[in-house]
């Protein structure tokens, strides 16, 4: 498993990675999910925050096949929760420094069961380095099971709409014992070095992980 | 919020001048045991105009604080010598700090960014002579209208020593960052930048709860939300007031009408 942590400006270093990304967002969240998306022509989903530079953080075989794969945004900036979700935060735009937004979280059908928590693992950890205290993000009330059976449970701050259709707004708190939970249930060594955000100039930036 | 930080921002929403900012970067400096602080705001999102008159275009500096082309503030525990140089030989448009944090939102460790180029090398070198340290993390901050300013704290240790500081203070070196900035828009009279966001009626309520003395617990059950969602809101409250703590957003949401506690 190798994780690679790009900004979406440095996307252009790993072409091949993000065009498989933006069709598997398409598959699972446009075809599996049913979401109204906008799909480009060539099969690929992009939304509007794609544009803000956001940090991809993606999960890769040894292959290079796409795995899984998420988005990360600081809330002092856009964030879909604020402007397309308010209504989960009865009417709060969630805005601090101290607090990321994730989103479009998922794993493709053929990763094994350590792929998503070594997403979260590495997520967590970026979040520590960087002084973040919380993630919030908005999914479908299945997700927070799957989120809860992969060891990072999050706190239901919000929800709207039926059993079947029920959408939640999600708040994960970022702690060191959190982040080392994660990487135990992924199966990744203690020894381990955390994915860093790449310097696309110097080393293309993915960390493998013998795990 | 840890104890030396709740120190460092009574410090911080005690000052009246800009000029109060010098000391605040030296407290930070002192408190964590680091070689140097900065707070250099390369926008502060709008002219300020008491710079332009007295400044033209020129970096200056007056009582600690160093103003660059009438939108630039900074407050550096860096030595004059190398403030001035950084500036004059152009060292900004080199610097990988400067570069990765204009279009980055992650505060930037140094020792992960690209050195290799020969110019950027020199330029460490340089720093490095002038006494910046081996060590430094940068927390770029953004704001509505084009708002950027980075704020820094260096050291020369030992990697596993900058590894464990930067663990155990990552989360108050970026709440130091926006709060100084935010004292900062307050200080040079930019405090019209901070008012863009208006509260929710959420927020009102739960800052009208606080304003009356409740408990965050009292106030949540009012609201009928957890704690946790209490203080997310309440933290987005603070930021859009650009408060430094709760009682200052208190205060704050009195003074502008926000909230009328009973």
């Amino acid at each position: 498993m190798r994780f690679t942590l790009a900004y979406g400006h440095d996307l252009g270093a790993f072409p091949d990675l993000a065009d498989q990304m933006f069709r598997d967002r398409a598959t699972q969240f446009h075809q599996r999910l049913g979401w109204s998306l906008n799909v480009d022509d060539d099969g690929r989903e992009t939304d509007r925050y794609d544009a803000e530079n956001p940090v991809y953080l993606m999960a890769t075989d040894d292959e290079g096949r796409h795995l899984g794969s998420t988005r990360l945004m600081p809330t002092t900036g856009p964030t879909m929760i604020a402007d397309e979700f308010s209504h989960l935060t009865d009417g709060v735009q969630i805005e601090s420094p101290a607090i990321w937004e994730v989103t479009r979280f998922f794993v493709s059908e053929a990763a094994s069961r350590r792929v998503a928590p070594g997403l979260m693992w590495a997520g967590c950890a970026l979040a520590l380095r960087s002084g973040v205290s919380h993630y919030v993000g908005v999914t479908g009330a299945h997700m927070v099971r799957i989120f809860a059976a992969c060891g990072w449970s999050p706190e239901v701050i919000g929800r709207s709409g039926s059993a079947e259709g029920e959408i939640c707004a999600c708040l994960w708190e970022v702690t060191a014992a959190q982040r080392d939970s994660l990487r135990r249930r992924a199966g990744i060594p203690d020894d381990a070095e955390e994915p860093q955000i790449a310097r696309p100039a110097l080393n293309g930036g993915s960390a493998h992980i013998a795990a | 919020m840890s104890d030396k930080l709740k120190k460092i921002v009574e410090k911080l929403s005690s000052i009246h001048e800009l000029s109060g900012l010098g000391g605040i970067i030296e407290a930070i400096r002192d408190a964590y045991d680091v070689d140097h602080v900065y707070y250099y705001a390369v926008s502060l999102g709008t002219d300020v105009p008491s710079f332009r008159e007295t400044f033209g275009g020129a970096l200056s500096q007056d009582s600690g604080i160093w103003r660059r082309e009438g939108r630039s503030i900074g407050a550096l525990s860096y030595s004059p010598e190398w403030i001035q140089r950084y500036f004059e030989a152009g060292w900004d448009a080199v610097d990988p700090v400067m570069q990765s944090a204009g279009t980055q939102f992650a505060p930037v460790d140094w020792s992960r960014l690209d050195w290799t180029d020969p110019t950027a090398r020199r330029f460490f070198g340089e720093a490095y002579e002038h006494g910046v340290g081996n060590h430094g993390y940068t927390v770029p901050v953004r704001g509505p209208n084009g708002q950027f300013a980075l704020f820094a704290v260096t050291k020369s240790c030992r990697d596993e020593d900058w590894i464990r500081l930067t663990a155990d203070f990552g989360n108050d070196f970026m709440l130091l960052a926006h709060y100084t900035h935010q004292q900062a828009l307050r200080l040079a009279g930019a405090e019209a930048e901070m008012l863009a966001r208006p509260l929710s009626l959420r927020e009102r309520d739960a800052m009208r709860l606080l304003a009356d003395g409740k408990s965050r617990a009292q106030a949540a059950d009012v609201l009928g939300i957890s704690e946790n969602t209490l203080r997310v809101y309440i933290d987005s409250a603070r930021h859009k007031l650009g408060a430094l703590n709760i009682p200052h957003a208190i205060a704050l949401a009195a003074y502008r009408g926000v909230i009328t506690p009973q």
